[in-house]
């Protein structure tokens, strides 16, 4: 598979951020982009069809971030797939506790077009080595 | 969003609000009556406010100064004795005030309400601060992309009649080949301009990433200021008269938590989170 076919979803409460990303990954050059509201909206998109690559924000309402990295990380399905974190919620728990939870990337709000491709060419690298 | 939205005890806590206010005012009046005039609370000589207060924002400050305004120009009717049996009321009541928070620890609490101000007040100033970057962000990149737009929409223009005098045959060999080469010029700049204003949209793009940001901290706001009414209002029942103590209140106390997120852990550029994230071997 070409790494520009990766399927992406991406998920935050607030479209005006999932527009941005998904409008970011675009000038990337990937448009296979999906969108979720929130973790339960999240999980179920995994579950019903495929996907390569996670990129969640943590505040969220029914099911936050981590409780979805959580979820997907206990999936024997889903445990394979590269979450990137992208969040405001910036203190050293947050990032120790989604790093212990297997977070792949974490990315601090606000954000660059330049920080989001290096952090996901990075995990891009080391899923291929 | 108002504050008592999605709460369902808000038409509740309201009367009762509304009825420990009733019989507070009671027991004002009556102290009124003791004294020799009645006392107006707010000074009925104010006139309503008109055009001057409508364009004022209520974060501008400016409000008492806009009511001073408006007492210079309306002749000052009320006599120096009612001030002064104000200020004796309003001393009267601190004071009645002070030692009843004393009496029943309510202090604490009031501390703690009056002590997450300054961080309502950090944040609202965060909204303020993260909207105007967004705001000059996009009109920078606004005015910086409209004169490519526009040159490029002139230049189309110019070679677009030249080509027409050509079709019409008015154009000589000479000035065909100065046509065609400029023409060739023409398109091999527009994709250099193009980009540039493809990078001015993305910077406009970006700059909206503030609406998340301030979403959360509005509502962050919001639970404060919830927590606020709370204690407020258990204060006031605490002082109602007695016949009111048989309300229910312990449910008044329990208000939302407010998780002070404060400043010193945080992690809050990429750089010391990447620093982080690389100590703990990730």
């Amino acid at each position: 598979m070409e790494i520009q076919d990766t399927r992406f979803l991406v998920v935050d409460d607030f479209s005006t951020m999932r527009r941005i990303l998904r409008n970011l990954l675009k000038e990337l050059g990937f448009v296979n982009v999906q969108e979720a509201a929130d973790g339960v909206v999240a999980l179920e998109k995994l579950k019903a069809e495929p996907f390569d690559f996670v990129i969640s924000d943590w505040n969220m309402p029914n099911m936050n971030g981590i409780e979805l990295l959580q979820a997907i990380r206990a999936d024997v399905m889903l445990r394979h797939l590269p979450v990137l974190m992208v969040t405001a919620e910036a203190k050293r728990e947050n990032v120790i506790m989604a790093a212990e939870a297997g977070a792949n990337g974490f990315v601090v709000k606000p954000f660059t077009a330049a920080t989001l491709d290096e952090k996901l060419m990075r995990i891009f690298k080391n899923l291929h080595d | 969003m108002t504050i008592n939205s999605g709460n369902p005890n808000s038409e509740e806590l309201e009367a009762l609000f509304d009825s420990v206010v009733a019989a507070n005012q009671e027991a004002e009046a009556q102290v009124r009556r003791e004294s020799t005039v009645a006392t107006p609370v707010a000074p009925d000589y104010l006139p309503a406010s008109k055009g001057e207060d409508v364009d004022q924002s209520p974060l501008s400050g400016n409000h008492a100064e806009n009511k001073e305004q408006i007492r210079s120009i309306s002749p000052p009717v009320a006599p120096a004795k009612y001030s002064s049996d104000m200020i004796d009321q309003i001393g009267h009541m601190t004071r009645k005030l002070h030692e009843a928070l004393r009496e029943l620890g309510l202090n604490k609490e009031i501390e703690k309400v009056a002590a997450s101000i300054p961080d309502a007040r950090d944040r609202l100033n965060y909204v303020a601060t993260l909207t105007q970057q967004s705001a000059e962000r996009v009109l920078n990149a606004t005015e910086a992309a409209q004169p490519l737009v526009e040159n490029m929409e002139v230049e189309a223009h110019r070679l677009s009649r030249q080509w027409q005098m050509m079709f019409d045959k008015k154009l000589d060999v000479e000035q065909f080949k100065k046509l065609a080469s400029q023409t060739h010029t023409f398109l091999q700049d527009v994709p250099k301009q193009t980009k540039a204003t493809h990078a001015y949209l993305m910077e406009i793009m970006m700059a909206q990433d503030f609406q998340d940001m301030t979403g959360q901290v509005i509502k962050k706001i919001t639970e404060i200021t919830e927590n606020m009414e709370q204690q407020l209002l258990a204060l006031l029942l605490e002082n109602a008269p007695d016949k009111m103590k048989s309300m229910p209140s312990s449910e008044l106390l329990s208000g939302p938590s407010i998780t002070s997120d404060g400043n010193k852990d945080m992690a809050s550029n990429q750089q010391r989170v990447d620093d982080l994230l690389e100590s703990l071997g990730f």
